[in-house]
C-alpha cells in the first residue's frame, strides 16, 4: 500500500484523508485511516507533508523504483561544467523528439 | 430512477475548480462580491497541478529585464513567436506578461517567501532562464501555495464546496445559469444556481496510456479528467485547438514519474543531460548570480529522443555537479516543485543520492496542454462564447505556455469580469436542465452487476494511444470516433459507492474529450510544428489553417469555425 501509516504515531486526526487529492483514504472518527484505493495514489506526498505527527511514509511498488546508475560527479568548486559547456553547441530546444 | 439527494446552492458567482486559477478567481471575486462559491473535486488546499507546490513562475521583472535591454513588448513578442509560433491569443498573453508581477506581489502579501538575501539581483529575486530569452523565471517557496491561497479564499467570505465534481453547466435563455455536480463522498447531486460561472478545471489527463503502465503514475494530476471541457462542450460552448497535443508530453525520471523539468528547470544549476556513452547532450546552467553566458543556455544540438533513436541511449539526468551552494539551491527548488518534496522523501527511503546517482529519463504520455493549449475560446476578459461563462488557466484555449502566471493572472481577470457580469443581472436564474447527467448517473447507480470503470478507462486509453499518436491521420481519427461510439453504446458501468461513481462520470468526460480531439484532427488537414502531426497531411498549411479551429455543439450537429489569432 503506497501510504503506510505508523500506528504508534497516528492520532486519528484524519488530515491525510482531508488532504488527499485522489481520495484514496477511508476515515472514521477516532480510527486510524485506511488506504482504500492504493492503486489510485498519485505519489504527490500531501499525506506525508501534512501529517502533523509525521506518521505517514510512502512505499513505492517495485515497478516505480528508480534503478540507480553512477553519476559522473563533477568536482565541487571547479569549472569542469564550463569546459563541457564550451565544447557543446548551443541551441534553444532540447527535449523535442 | 433511484433517488438522488439533491442539494441546491445559490450564489452570484460559481467558480469551478480550486486550482491556482480558480483560487485566484475566487480571491479577486471575493473582494468584490459577497456571494461566491468555489467548487473543487478534491480539497483546494492540495488540488490541481500545484497540489504539493510549484517552484517557478515567469513574469516581466522591470528592473532586471530593462537592464537586459528587454521591454515588456519584447517579452510578449518572444512568447508569441518563439513559443507559440504566432498562434496565440495576443490580448491575453500581453495581459499575462503585464500583470504576472502584480500577482507575485499578491503571493508575497499572502505570506509567501519570494525574496532571498543571497540574490544579487534587484528585488532579491532568485531568477533563472526557462521559457524565454531573458532571465525571468522566479524560483520561490511555493510548496504550500495551495494551502496559502485557500486560506485567502476563505478569508474573503467565499464558500468552499469541496469534494464535488462538476459534471455539467446549466444554461438558460442563451446564457449560463450555473453548474451541477456530484459529491465524490456524499453521493449527492449539488446544483449551483449562479449569475456567472468561471470554469477553471484544468487540463484533460488520463487520456493516454502511460509508459509505466500504471494509470495514476503521471506527471500531471490524474484527478483532472477534462471535466470542464466536456461540460462546456455539452453546453454548446465553442472549444478551440483540442486536436493539438504535445508528444511526448515531457520527459521525466523513469519508473517514478516526477515533474521539475529534469535536468533543467528545478534541477538547475546542478543538472546535465548525458547519454549512454556519458557524452554531455545538455550542459549545466551556471550558478545563479554568476551567469554571464548567452541568452539561451539550454542544450546542445542534440535532443533526448534523437539520442535514443541513434542507439546512444539511455538518457540520464546527472545532478552531481556544482558547489555545495548549488546543490542546496537545487534541493530547495525541487522541494518546492509539485511532488518534489515527495521525490526527496522517496529517494531518501530508497537510497538515491543525486551526488552519487544519475537518474534515467524517459518520455511521458502526450499532453493536451502547455504548448497545445486546447479549450474554450476566450475574449480579452476571459469570457467564453457563452455569456456569463468565463475560463481561466489551463482550462482556457489559445494561450500556449501560459502555465503558472497564466493561471494566476487569468484567474484574477476572470474573477473581476465575472463579478462585473453578475452585477448587471437582477436575479439568479433558477432554471437549467441536467437530465442527461441524471440519466447517466441513475443508470450507473442502479446497475446490479455493472462493468467496472477501469475497463472503460483502458478502452479509452487504447483508442487514444492507438489512433491519435504515431499513426495519426484522418481515417485513423474516424476509427477513433467509431471506437468511442462503440464504447458509449456498449458500456454498462456500475458503481458501488460515490468514489466509483466519480470514476464512471470521469469516463463520460474522457469520451467527450476524445471525440472532440478526433473531430478536430479530421477537420485540421495539415501538420503544424510539434503540436499537430497528420501522416496523410504532412505539410503545414498556413493559408487554410493558421487559425484557432473551433468546434461547438448546435443541437445534434457539431459546427466548425476558424478564428484568426
Amino acid at each position: 500500500m503506497p501510504p503506510i501509516i505508523d500506528q504508534d504515531l497516528c492520532h486519528c486526526c484524519g488530515t491525510c484523508y482531508d488532504m488527499c487529492p485522489q481520495d484514496i483514504f477511508g476515515f472514521r472518527e477516532d480510527e486510524i485511516p485506511t488506504v482504500d484505493y492504493p492503486d489510485e495514489c498519485w505519489y504527490c506526498g500531501a499525506c506525508v507533508l501534512d501529517c502533523p505527527v509525521d506518521a505517514v511514509r510512502l512505499r513505492l511498488p517495485l515497478q516505480m523504483r528508480i534503478v540507480p546508475s553512477s553519476a559522473n560527479y563533477g568536482e565541487p568548486g571547479t569549472d569542469e561544467a564550463d569546459a563541457l559547456r564550451k565544447a557543446a553547441a548551443f541551441s534553444r530546444s532540447v527535449t523535442e523528439p | 430512477m433511484p433517488e438522488f439527494n439533491i442539494v441546491e446552492h445559490t450564489c452570484d458567482l460559481c467558480v469551478v475548480g480550486g486550482g491556482l486559477a480558480g483560487c485566484m478567481a475566487a480571491i479577486r471575486a471575493g473582494e468584490l462580491n459577497e456571494s461566491v462559491i468555489l467548487v473543487d473535486k478534491s480539497n483546494p488546499e492540495r488540488s490541481g497541478c500545484t497540489a504539493t507546490g510549484t517552484d517557478h513562475i515567469w513574469a516581466y521583472f522591470p528592473e532586471i529585464q530593462k537592464a537586459e535591454g528587454v521591454s515588456l513588448d519584447d517579452l510578449v513578442e518572444d512568447h508569441i513567436q518563439s513559443l507559440a509560433k504566432g498562434l496565440i491569443n495576443k490580448e491575453i498573453i500581453h495581459y499575462i506578461a503585464a500583470t504576472a508581477y502584480d500577482r507575485i506581489l499578491d503571493l508575497e502579501r499572502f505570506g509567501m517567501k519570494m525574496r532571498y538575501a543571497d540574490s544579487t539581483l534587484p528585488g532579491n529575486f532568485r531568477l533563472q532562464y526557462q521559457l524565454h530569452s531573458c532571465r525571468n523565471t522566479l524560483h520561490f517557496d511555493g510548496r504550500d501555495v495551495k494551502r496559502v491561497l485557500t486560506e485567502q479564499v476563505r478569508k474573503r467570505g467565499v464558500k468552499v464546496a469541496d469534494r464535488v465534481m462538476i459534471n455539467d453547466l446549466l444554461v438558460h435563455d442563451g446564457q449560463v445559469a450555473g453548474a451541477v455536480g456530484y459529491g465524490t463522498r456524499d453521493g449527492k447531486l449539488h446544483v449551483f444556481h449562479a449569475k456567472a460561472v468561471i470554469m477553471a478545471a484544468g487540463r484533460p489527463n488520463r487520456l493516454y496510456k502511460t509508459f509505466s503502465g500504471l494509470v495514476f503514475n503521471t506527471r500531471m494530476p490524474p484527478a483532472l479528467t477534462g471535466d470542464g471541457k466536456a461540460a462546456m462542450f455539452r453546453a454548446g460552448v465553442e472549444l478551440i485547438n483540442m486536436e493539438f497535443v504535445s508528444i511526448p508530453g515531457r520527459w521525466s525520471s523513469k519508473n517514478l514519474v516526477r515533474g521539475g523539468g529534469l535536468p533543467g528547470g528545478s534541477y538547475q544549476p546542478c543538472g546535465i543531460g548525458v547519454n549512454g556513452l556519458d557524452e554531455v547532450i545538455r550542459p549545466r546552467n551556471h550558478e545563479m548570480g554568476r551567469w554571464q553566458g548567452p541568452a539561451t543556455p539550454f542544450g546542445t544540438d542534440k535532443t533526448f529522443m534523437g539520442e535514443l533513436k541513434a542507439g546512444r541511449g539511455p538518457i540520464y539526468a546527472d545532478m552531481s555537479w556544482g558547489s555545495q551552494q548549488d546543490q542546496t539551491y537545487m534541493h530547495w527548488a525541487i522541494a518546492n516543485e509539485g511532488s518534489g518534496s515527495c521525490f526527496h522523501h522517496l529517494n531518501q527511503q530508497y537510497g538515491i543520492d543525486f551526488r552519487k546517482h544519475k537518474i534515467e529519463l524517459w518520455p511521458l504520455e502526450p499532453e493536451h496542454s502547455a504548448a497545445a493549449a486546447g479549450g474554450p475560446i476566450i475574449d480579452g476578459k476571459c469570457q467564453t462564447s457563452l455569456p456569463g461563462l468565463f475560463a481561466a488557466g489551463d482550462e482556457a484555449g489559445g494561450v500556449p505556455q501560459s502555465v503558472v502566471p497564466g493561471a494566476l493572472t487569468m484567474g484574477h481577470l476572470a474573477g473581476e469580469s465575472a463579478v462585473a457580469f453578475a452585477k448587471q443581472m437582477t436575479h439568479v436564474p433558477q432554471d437549467g436542465n441536467f437530465d442527461t447527467l441524471l440519466d447517466f448517473s441513475s443508470q450507473v447507480k442502479t446497475r446490479a452487476h455493472g462493468d467496472a470503470w477501469q475497463e472503460a478507462q483502458s478502452f479509452i486509453q487504447n483508442v487514444m494511444s492507438d489512433y491519435n499518436i504515431a499513426y495519426r491521420s484522418g481515417t485513423m481519427a474516424q476509427r477513433g470516433i467509431d471506437s468511442l461510439a462503440y464504447l458509449k453504446q456498449n458500456m454498462r458501468l456500475g458503481a458501488a459507492n460515490p468514489h466509483e461513481m466519480t470514476h464512471c462520470l470521469e469516463m463520460r468526460n474522457l469520451i467527450e474529450c476524445g471525440e472532440i480531439i478526433f473531430r478536430g484532427t479530421i477537420e485540421r488537414r495539415e501538420s503544424r510544428f510539434r503540436i499537430f502531426t497528420r501522416l496523410d497531411c504532412p505539410e503545414r498549411d498556413d493559408a487554410n489553417f493558421f487559425c484557432f479551429l473551433g468546434q461547438r455543439l448546435e443541437g445534434e450537429r457539431v459546427v466548425f469555425q476558424k478564428h484568426t489569432p
